[in-house]
């Protein structure tokens, strides 16, 4: 069945896109464990039920003990986790195959905490195996474990539940790692759980010190671990850009991750193009201090701002769409809320003066949806051909004021 | 009837499977959740509601693994036909506990309950002459399964059973058929399972 199980998982996964993971070990690793938390955390508790009632049915803690009873309980538990640990790794060894990438010593923690949480749920297991007849049991935690797992992913009421169950919530992107934080809660609050079961089951007390004992711990490792992850909500912390950036030329400097970073020199051209497209209509750009690869902001997507500009490189081939984002880095509308019509203009514009018209007018087709917002699309476009037959005086004019009208609260319409 | 009555503990762990699945089919309701999509077209919400049937499956099993075996192979009366009125009973308890819950709690888990606690029972007991009581665990894996791979564009596949509309006709012939196999499967002999020595399982 966790064959059966892990394969379904895997093939369902294989259609995700391997070049957008540029060869980075732990976005891969972070996809090959996706699958598998949820299943193997179940089969962990459930067969760790089972082997602890064979214990009991065998009347192997009614013996005089030779060994101590905790090396008898981890010599059942060890081919639990053996099974448990193999389940969990193999769709990871695969993927790092598949993207052609060693492990680097960043996807550790996130292999860690994993192996870690599934020993804690073992241990909750047997524990409950040693109390409760194991064919029921069985079969009740690793439905329990795997429905609370799996939709903990899903949950928009209780988000906190995402970052403690032992399923890390998010797949990574190019140059992302978890911050240790975000692992701990985690291993705090399963291993909590199961050091509190654990402490119940073996401390030579009365009961009810036994139990007090036992609570204090699990709740010692439960409620920290939910007041981390309370405030995170869908956003678990995460770390950016670990990855080697290389940067060259300075006023602006190019700076682009070692996979990219041969593509400085047509960035700068690129740059340069545009700076000069621009000045022969009358229009300085203004030059930013760094110019940089918008993979390096993950998933987060980072905004560019006048003196540092994100646009995609790594993955974007085609030099036109360079230049286009670059264009559009350089003089559209930077306020909060740019009024609609007149950044349309200046967009339909940009694609005009760098040559980039069939970016441009896709980009505004694309997001006119409604009859009217293509009525308002036409006559931009009319307007913007004017405007392009005018002088380069008149042009950069035009252009003032239109950003000006752009950024400005009052609804005024400007030609 | 009296010592089989007792033999099976259908006087401790029958009752506390069924007020279990009673409590959580109140609380539980019609409670779904979308579990993380593996391919966006096969995902769909799963109902917790679909796990209910597990635990009564287990009890019924624990309930038919516990026997005196001396007596019950040399009796003149076979217990048989008894353990057949266990199972199909307990289906027809989980059924009346349901409509109760239905009538002042309404809600679709309660509509289907009786038939997936028929089907799963009956998967379970099908595979139970071969792998003895690790047939507790089918029923777990066929809900993880239908999870996984039992829906199209949100909507149940036909041969998940469980996740079907109450009133959907296949759905429930397919409950009926699982059943009376694994009704079946009760009167065939030991297939290698050694679901009499459950000391060996």
């Amino acid at each position: 069945v966790v064959v059966v199980l892990s394969v379904i998982y895997f093939r369902a996964l294989s259609g995700k896109n391997v070049h957008d993971m540029h060869g980075y070990a732990p976005a891969a690793v972070s996809v090959g464990l996706e699958s598998q938390y949820a299943l193997v955390y179940a089969v962990a508790a459930g067969l760790a039920a089972w082997e602890s009632g064979r214990l009991k049915a065998d009347g192997v803690w009614r013996l005089a003990p030779a060994r101590s009873r905790l090396r008898i309980a981890a010599g059942a538990l060890v081919p639990v986790w053996v099974l448990a640990w193999l389940t969990l790794l193999w769709p990871v060894v695969a993927w790092l195959v598949r993207v052609g990438s060693a492990p680097t010593a960043g996807c550790l923690p996130l292999l860690a905490m994993p192996l870690v949480v599934t020993v804690a749920y073992s241990v909750i297991g047997f524990t409950v195996g040693a109390v409760v007849n194991r064919y029921l049991a069985a079969p009740i935690l690793i439905g329990v474990v795997w429905y609370a797992v799996a939709a903990s992913w899903s949950f928009s009421t209780h988000m906190w539940t995402r970052d403690v169950l032992g399923q890390y919530p998010s797949e990574l992107a190019y140059g992302e790692l978890p911050e240790p934080v975000s692992l701990l809660t985690h291993v705090l609050f399963v291993g909590g759980l199961g050091a509190g079961v654990l402490v119940w089951a073996v401390a030579r007390l009365p009961w009810l010190p036994r139990v007090a004992l036992g609570v204090a711990v699990v709740l010692a490792g439960t409620l920290p671990a939910r007041a981390l992850a309370d405030g995170w909500g869908a956003d678990t912390p995460l770390s950016e850009g670990n990855v080697t950036v290389r940067c060259t030329g300075a006023a602006p400097s190019v700076c682009l991750p070692a996979i990219s970073a041969d593509r400085a020199p047509e960035v700068r051209r690129e740059y340069a193009e545009v700076v000069a497209d621009f000045r022969q209509t009358g229009v300085t750009v203004r030059a930013p201090r760094t110019i940089t690869d918008s993979i390096l902001s993950g998933s987060s997507g980072t905004p560019s701002s006048a003196t540092v500009w994100r646009l995609p490189v790594t993955g974007t081939a085609d030099g036109t769409r360079l230049r286009f984002s670059l264009a559009r880095l350089a003089v559209m509308p930077r306020c909060a809320a740019p009024r609609m019509t007149q950044t349309q203009r200046i967009a339909l514009w940009i694609g005009e003066v760098t040559g980039t018209q069939g970016l441009a007018r896709a980009r505004e087709r694309e997001e006119a949806f409604t009859p009217a917002q293509q009525a308002s699309l036409r006559t931009s476009s009319s307007r913007v051909t004017a405007v392009r037959k005018l002088s380069a005086h008149r042009q950069s004019r035009w252009y003032t004021d239109t950003l000006r009208a752009a950024c400005s609260a009052s609804p005024e319409m400007s030609g | 009837v009296d010592w089989w009555f007792k033999a099976r503990r259908l006087n401790t762990v029958l009752p506390a499977v069924l007020a279990v699945f009673t409590l959580l089919l109140l609380l539980l309701r019609d409670s779904a959740t979308a579990l993380p999509s593996l391919v966006p077209a096969f995902s769909g919400s799963v109902p917790m509601a679909l796990l209910l049937p597990v635990p009564v499956c287990a009890g019924v099993l624990v309930c038919l693994d516990s026997r005196l075996h001396e007596a019950e192979e040399t009796s003149v009366r076979s217990p048989l036909p008894l353990d057949l009125a266990l199972v199909t009973g307990t289906v027809a308890a989980v059924g009346l506990l349901a409509a109760v819950v239905e009538s002042f709690a309404p809600s679709r888990a309660a509509d289907e309950a009786a038939r997936n606690t028929a089907f799963l029972l009956g998967l379970a007991l099908v595979t139970r002459p071969w792998v003895g009581m690790r047939a507790t665990l089918p029923p777990v894996a066929w809900v993880m399964a239908v999870a996984v791979a039992g829906y199209h564009l949100g909507h149940p596949l036909a041969w998940t059973v469980i996740a079907r509309p109450p009133s959907d006709p296949p759905a429930a012939l397919g409950a009926g058929v699982a059943l009376l196999l694994g009704l079946g499967a009760q009167c065939l002999p030991d297939l290698g399972g050694r679901f009499r020595t459950k000391e060996n399982v």
